[in-house]
């Protein structure tokens, strides 16, 4: 997700292009409640890789990853006929998979693996890795992957709610109130937790940071 | 990691760029092929497995249907709570009360009758009709959860004789021949028996009246039958209130008369093993009006 998508991705709670967005997730929902079931395959296809993207950065385990995405659409398309649309169907898909995401997390406390996805390095994310290193090649490579371990350790150091809501906000692109939705808590809260986790962040990688 | 990076002196790095880089970790193209592959297992799965039953019985949703009616259904709960507590209570005061009268179960003139070859219990009734006092004797069986028998005994001695005092309000569950005196007669099944005689309540004037004097003493009874200790029944704990039911309901068909060892000994017992459930039947159909005895079938 770029820059841009980011910033339209915060704004996004009562723009027409995230109602338009709703309304079609509310029409697919429907056809499925209906009877049609090969249509939730349209909502699996739109939502896996940013419901991977969630619990993967909140677990930093690329396997944990994959199965809890699967168990987040199983459990949603079991509980399809209880969504009522009340809430877009992306913040109520999204509640199950921080939710699953969290008793996977308090389960396996004592015991976290690392295994990384690799890092796609875009424009941006180029510019932003050639500020911190001149290296080239393998080198940079190896720093990458350090700065990576680095990024993990100091996210797992956060606690479950100031970790979800640095994921939500900074890696996902969700904006203060949708956040607020999902975690069930005020706006209020969620501007607090997350100034607090960055202050975090900021003192364990202020060796990276200026 | 403790060394610090290598950076050039012009990077200006934020938290959020470091986050843009957790943003760029995707996995590969073909990682979508195998989570495609495992959801559809997975998804087979479900399906085929039967749900568990928390989830079939959609209790949420049972919890919402009747939120309704919270209010009349807590209003409900909390009067049968106090309802359950007052008769608790009420019968625990019941037990105090005639723990007093245990104590007279406890006087020597009281003669008690054991029970005899695995008979436990002896309801003595005095029948003032017959030339030589005649007691019949019932035994109960009182059908205790545990399989025993309360032995039912009855304080003759202690009470004075005269007639009109009291009536007796036992059913005559043994006919007329076991009345007249007859010792050899055998014991009756009430099962057997085709019929509850209640013979003073058919002709309270006639032969079948009482001259003696009743007396209900249920702890005198069940102390000295050794199913209820003085102890326990003071604490009143170790009785459920069932037990505390029943044993009341047979000691109310105790009877005590004014006669003596030796009349007792002469007269011959009439005996009937009456199950406890008819009995409470029997007792409770009873009733006592003026001169009447009346029965209600």
């Amino acid at each position: 997700m770029s820059a841009t998508s980011k910033i339209t991705a915060k704004t996004l709670v009562a723009s027409p292009e995230r109602q338009q967005e709703a309304g079609f997730d509310w029409r697919v929902v429907q056809s499925v409640q209906a009877g049609d079931v090969a249509a939730f395959d349209q909502l699996i296809l739109k939502y896996r890789e940013r419901v991977y993207a969630m619990i993967y950065n909140m677990t930093s385990n690329r396997e944990d990853a994959a199965d809890l995405a699967q168990d987040t659409f199983i459990k949603a398309f079991q509980s399809i006929n209880r969504f009522q649309g009340q809430s877009s169907f992306f913040t109520w898909l999204y509640r199950i998979a921080v939710n699953s995401a969290l008793t996977h997390i308090r389960r396996n406390k004592l015991r976290s693996f690392f295994s990384f996805d690799k890092i796609h390095e875009d424009t941006s994310v180029a510019a932003v890795i050639n500020q911190l290193t001149d290296k080239k090649d393998v080198e940079r490579e190896v720093f990458v992957h350090e700065l990576q371990e680095r990024l993990n350790e100091a996210l797992l150091k956060l606690s479950i709610p100031h970790r979800t809501v640095v994921t939500l906000f900074e890696i996902d692109g969700l904006s203060h109130e949708e956040i607020a939705e999902i975690m069930d808590c005020s706006v209020g809260t969620v501007r607090s937790r997350l100034h607090y986790a960055k202050q975090l962040l900021q003192a364990e990688l202020q060796s990276y940071v200026r | 990691m403790t060394n610090l990076p290598e950076r050039p002196e012009t990077s200006r790095v934020s938290i959020e760029d470091l986050l843009r880089l957790k943003r760029a970790e995707r996995p590969a193209p073909e990682f979508w092929g195998r989570f495609e592959q495992d959801l559809r297992a997975k998804q087979l799965a479900a399906i085929v497995e039967p749900r568990p039953w928390w989830i079939k019985m959609r209790l949420p949703q049972v919890g919402r249907a009747i939120a309704r009616f919270q209010v009349p259904i807590g209003a409900a709960a909390a009067v049968a709570l106090s309802f359950s507590v007052v008769r608790e209570y009420q019968s625990l005061d019941g037990v105090r009360e005639t723990s007093s009268l245990a104590r007279v179960a406890a006087l020597p003139q009281s003669p008690v009758r054991e029970s005899v070859g695995g008979v436990t219990g002896d309801t003595f009734a005095r029948n003032e009709t017959q030339d030589s006092r005649t007691e019949t004797a019932i035994l109960v069986d009182a059908a205790m959860p545990v399989g025993e028998t309360v032995a039912v005994k009855t304080l003759i001695e202690s009470l004075p004789a005269g007639p009109g005092e009291l009536l007796a309000m036992i059913p005559w569950t043994a006919g007329p021949q076991t009345l007249s005196g007859d010792s050899s007669a055998k014991p009756v099944i009430l099962d057997e028996l085709p019929q509850v005689y209640f013979a003073s309540a058919i002709k309270p004037a006639g032969d079948h009246h009482f001259a003696g004097s009743v007396v209900v003493d249920p702890i005198a009874i069940l102390v000295q039958s050794r199913i209820v200790d003085l102890d326990a029944v003071a604490e009143a704990s170790s009785v459920s209130p069932r037990e505390i039911r029943r044993n009341r309901i047979l000691a109310s068909l105790v009877v005590a008369d004014n006669s003596t060892d030796a009349d007792r000994a002469r007269s011959g017992h009439s005996r009937e093993i009456v199950s406890g459930d008819r009995l409470y039947d029997s007792v409770s159909r009873l009733g006592m009006g003026g001169d009447r005895l009346t029965l209600k079938f």
